[in-house]
C-alpha cells in the first residue's frame, strides 16, 4: 500500500496540518475519505447501560442462587463441543440434606445451572443432588437418580454418581440415565470413564455401555449425536418390556397396569413423548398388545386371538 | 494471588463502575465479531457473569483485556460463525450531503452496499481492528491494550483491513 504510514497516522488521527494539506493532495486520498467516512456510519445500537445492568443482575442471581427450573433452552446441544453420555437406574438412594436439589416430575422436563457454569437438562422423573460446599475444593459431583444430560465446562474432575455406577469426565457434555436395575451410559463425543462396583471402563464416542439383568456389555458404532428425549422421544434397544412401560409412566404420568403380559420379553423401538396414543400404539401393535385407556390408568393385554 | 487491595471487583460499587465502563465497547467488539446485536449482548453479559465469579482472581488492572478476551472465547465456543453485516446509522448526519442530485444518492447507495459487503468479507481480525477504530473511535493504542496485541500488530492488521476494502472496491 502506498503512503502506508501516512495512511495509518491518518485514521489514527496523528496526522500534523501539515502533514493532513500534503495528504489530501495524493490521489488516493478520495478513495480513502469515502472509505473511512462511510465506515463510520455503520451502526451499533447504544446500550441502556443502567438497564443492562439490572438484566444482569437477574443473570448473576441465577448463577448463584439454585438453580432454578427454568424452561428448557436446547440452543446449547447444537454446540455440543465434547461429550455427551446417557445413564438410566432408579432407587431414591441419596437426598443430600445440604445440597442443591433439582427436580422433575412426571412429563417434565428441567433444565439447571451448576455453580460452575455447566448445564444439566433433566428428563422426566428425575432427581439431581449437589453439595455446594465441596464445590471449592475442586470436588465436582453431583448425584443422579433418573436421567439426565450434561454439559461440563472445562476443570477438574467431573463426576455424577448414580446407584449403579460412577461417571467421570473432564470438562465435556453427556447425559446419563439410571432405572431399577438398568444402568446405561452413552458417550456422544469427547471421553468418559465408567465404573461399576470394581469394574471401570473408558467410553468414545458413538459406544455406550449397559448393564441389564446383572451383566454389562458395551455397544460401539452408535451414529446419535444427542439422546433422543432431547427431541421427546423415547427409544429402546433390547430393553425389557417393563423398563418400556416404566418410561412411558414417567413421561405421560400415567399409571399402566400390564400384569396379563409378560413384560420381560424385550422391546426395540420408540415413542413419543407428547402423544400417549400414539406411543400405545408404537409399542402394543409390534409386541401384538392391546391397550385401554380409562382416566390415568392404562390396561395392557395380549390381543385377543 | 488473590487481590486484597480496596479496588476489588467483588465489591459492588467496583464492579459496577467496571461494567458501565466497558459495557458498551465489549458489546460493540462482540457485534463486530458475530454481526447480530442480541447476540452480541448476551455474549458480553456472559463474559459479565463470569467475570464475576472469577472476581477474586482477576486483577482490576488486567479486567479489561480479561472482558475482551472471554468474549472471544465466548464467541468461538458457541456461534455460528456467518457473514457479518453491519447496518447504516438511518439518520444522514453530513449536512452536505442533504440536497444531492438521484444519482449521487444512487451511487452513494451502492457505494455502502459494497462497502459494508467488503467489510464482511475482512478476516475477524482485521474487521474488528478497523471497526474499533473506525465506529467507536479507537486510538491503535487502546485497541491493543483492550486486544493485548502490540499497537504494530494493530497497525498492520488495519493496514491489511484497508488494502482489502480498496481492493474490494476498485473504483471509487
Amino acid at each position: 500500500m502506498k503512503n502506508e504510514k501516512l495512511i495509518l497516522k491518518w485514521l489514527n488521527g496523528d496526522l500534523t496540518p501539515e502533514e493532513l494539506e500534503a495528504f489530501k493532495k495524493t490521489e488516493d486520498y478520495k478513495a480513502y475519505a469515502k472509505i473511512a467516512d462511510f465506515s463510520k456510519e455503520l451502526k451499533s445500537e447504544l446500550l441502556d447501560t443502567e438497564q443492562s445492568y439490572q438484566d444482569l443482575e437477574k443473570r448473576l442471581q441465577s448463577v448463584k442462587k439454585e438453580p432454578k427450573v427454568i424452561k428448557p433452552n436446547f440452543g446449547w446441544v447444537r454446540y455440543a463441543a465434547a461429550a455427551v453420555v446417557a445413564v438410566l437406574i432408579s432407587t431414591w438412594f441419596f437426598l443430600g440434606s445440604d445440597g442443591i436439589d433439582t427436580k422433575t416430575g412426571f412429563g417434565e422436563i428441567a433444565q439447571t445451572q451448576l455453580p460452575d457454569d455447566s448445564e444439566v437438562i433433566l428428563n422426566a422423573g428425575s432427581s439431581l443432588t449437589i453439595n455446594e460446599k465441596n464445590w471449592d475444593t475442586g470436588n465436582r459431583k453431583v448425584n443422579l437418580n433418573g436421567e439426565a444430560f450434561f454439559k461440563v465446562t472445562k476443570g477438574k474432575k467431573f463426576t455424577v454418581h448414580t446407584s449403579a455406577g460412577d461417571v467421570q469426565v473432564l470438562g465435556t457434555q453427556f447425559n446419563v440415565k439410571e432405572r431399577d436395575s438398568y444402568f446405561e451410559v452413552h458417550c456422544y463425543e469427547g471421553r468418559v470413564s465408567v465404573t461399576r462396583a470394581t469394574d471401570s471402563l473408558i467410553l468414545e464416542p458413538g459406544e455406550r455401555y449397559r448393564f441389564l439383568n446383572g451383566t454389562g456389555e458395551k455397544i460401539t458404532g452408535l451414529t446419535d449425536a444427542k439422546p433422543a428425549w432431547l427431541d421427546k422421544e423415547s427409544l429402546f434397544d433390547a430393553v425389557p418390556l417393563e423398563l418400556v412401560f416404566e418410561e412411558m409412566q414417567r413421561q405421560f404420568d400415567i399409571e399402566i397396569e400390564a400384569s396379563a403380559v409378560d413384560t420381560r420379553q424385550l422391546y426395540s423401538g420408540g415413542f413419543s413423548n407428547t402423544d400417549l396414543q400414539l406411543a400405545l400404539q408404537s409399542v402394543c401393535i409390534p409386541l401384538n398388545l392391546s391397550y385401554e385407556i380409562k382416566d390415568a390408568v392404562v390396561k395392557i393385554s395380549p390381543d385377543a386371538p | 494471588m488473590k487481590n486484597s487491595d480496596s479496588e476489588n471487583l467483588c465489591k459492588e460499587p467496583t464492579y459496577k463502575a467496571f461494567y458501565t465502563s466497558y459495557v458498551q465497547g465489549a458489546k460493540n467488539f462482540a457485534l463486530y465479531k458475530c454481526g447480530d446485536e442480541a447476540q452480541a449482548l448476551d455474549l458480553t453479559q456472559e463474559a459479565f457473569v463470569k467475570i464475576w465469579q472469577n472476581c477474586a482472581d482477576i486483577n482490576l488492572s488486567k479486567a479489561k483485556t480479561y472482558l475482551f478476551t472471554t468474549i472471544n472465547n465466548l464467541f468461538l465456543n458457541a456461534v455460528k460463525h456467518q457473514k457479518v453485516m453491519l447496518n447504516y446509522e438511518k439518520n444522514n448526519t453530513k449536512e452536505n450531503r442533504s440536497f444531492q442530485d438521484p444519482e449521487y444518492i444512487l451511487e452513494e447507495k451502492e457505494f455502502k452496499a459494497k462497502l459494508s459487503d467488503a467489510i464482511a468479507n475482512l478476516t475477524e481480525a482485521q474487521r474488528e481492528v478497523f471497526l474499533m477504530n473506525r465506529i467507536d473511535g479507537k486510538k491503535y493504542r487502546e485497541i491493543a491494550e483492550t486486544l493485548d496485541l502490540s499497537v504494530k500488530a494493530v497497525e498492520k492488521r488495519m493496514s491489511q483491513a484497508l488494502a482489502s476494502l480498496r481492493e474490494q472496491i476498485p473504483n471509487i
